[in-house]
């Protein structure tokens, strides 16, 4: 266990080897987490979750129709693929650069113990204001399924939509 | 006569000022004890805030505000009297800050519970999410644009 506490320690402060994360990792991945590492274990499994992340693949035209594409649509299709990875980009990867972060930035105290490596502490951060975020996103669920329940049952709404149909039933009639 | 008035005026405004930071102070006091985690980012970038913010129908990024900064706090423990004493230290930092209750979810063992007070500069917004072994604390500060 002093092991893992050691490691955990290079790994907060930046200067873990690439082995050591691994053991790291694989020690997150497996099913006997000693009690006082369950709290780094969403952590590592997020950085699991973010590497399955696959870009979606992009549709190629079919062969017979390049012919017919005109200039418009192809320079539509460059315009959207163009859009589409930006938005990748900006997705998939963070927008601070490692120049761009300032080393106060973020302040993270571990139990007690300082994250003195800016990228620790900012993916450390990140990953805990998600999870509390995400806890009170799925705290407001119920209110948001009553929010839906209230638009269809908006009584304006029936009316107005009987009306029509009893004005259209009476057209049909005459 | 006047003199008295104004050192009680200025008391009153000493005491309005240390009392209007009870919360963050709840902040520093924890911030370094081991049986905590803390963290404190800056300014959260719209770009957090929008990955924040999956729900788009619930909490809608408001454009009108830009951030001051974030802080967490999170006690993970099995002892009952700290839950206990530091959720008694929480509620009473926010009575004395004057927080105003949002909302209150409940839902079995685990509650929610959000605060808001308007600031100098802006808004100030509190969560404090309670579940058993598990205590979290969030205050994010903004600033209204201009």
């Amino acid at each position: 266990m002093n092991n893992i506490d050691n490691l955990l320690n290079n790994y907060f402060d930046g200067t873990a080897s690439p082995e050591e994360e691994n053991v790291l990792k694989n020690y997150f991945r497996s099913d006997n987490i000693s009690p006082q590492h369950e709290m780094y274990k969403p952590m590592f499994a997020g950085f699991d979750k973010e590497k399955q992340i696959a870009a979606p693949a992009f549709v190629i035209p079919l062969e017979r129709d390049k012919e017919k594409q005109s200039l418009s649509r192809k320079l539509w299709i460059t315009i959207a693929s163009t859009a589409a990875v930006i938005l990748l980009v900006i997705t998939l990867f963070p927008f601070k650069n490692q120049s761009e972060m300032q080393s106060d930035d973020y302040t993270v105290f571990i139990n007690g113990k300082e994250i003195t490596n800016p990228q620790k502490a900012q993916q450390y951060a990140d990953k805990m204001f998600m999870q509390a975020n995400e806890i009170i996103r799925t705290s407001y669920e119920p209110f948001v399924e009553v929010n839906a329940m209230q638009t269809e049952m908006d009584a304006d709404k029936i009316f107005d939509n009987v009306y029509r149909k009893i004005n259209y039933t009476e057209s049909e009639n005459q | 006569m006047k003199k008295i008035l104004s050192i009680l005026f200025l008391a009153t405004l000493f005491v309005a000022g240390a009392s209007a930071q009870q919360l963050e102070k709840l902040f520093d006091k924890y911030m370094e004890d081991e049986r905590f985690n803390y963290i404190y980012q800056k300014r959260a970038s719209t770009m957090d805030r929008l990955s924040d913010m999956k729900n788009f129908d619930l909490m809608v990024l408001d454009k009108s505000t830009t951030s001051l900064g974030r802080q967490m706090l999170t006690l993970n423990s099995a002892d009952k009297s700290l839950d206990e004493s530091f959720t008694r230290e929480v509620e009473n930092a926010l009575k004395a800050d004057k927080y105003e209750q949002v909302s209150i979810v409940r839902n079995g063992k685990n509650r929610v519970d959000t605060f808001e007070k308007p600031t100098d500069k802006g808004i100030a917004k509190v969560s404090f999410i309670k579940n058993p072994g598990n205590i979290v604390i969030t205050l994010n500060l903004y600033a209204t644009k201009k």
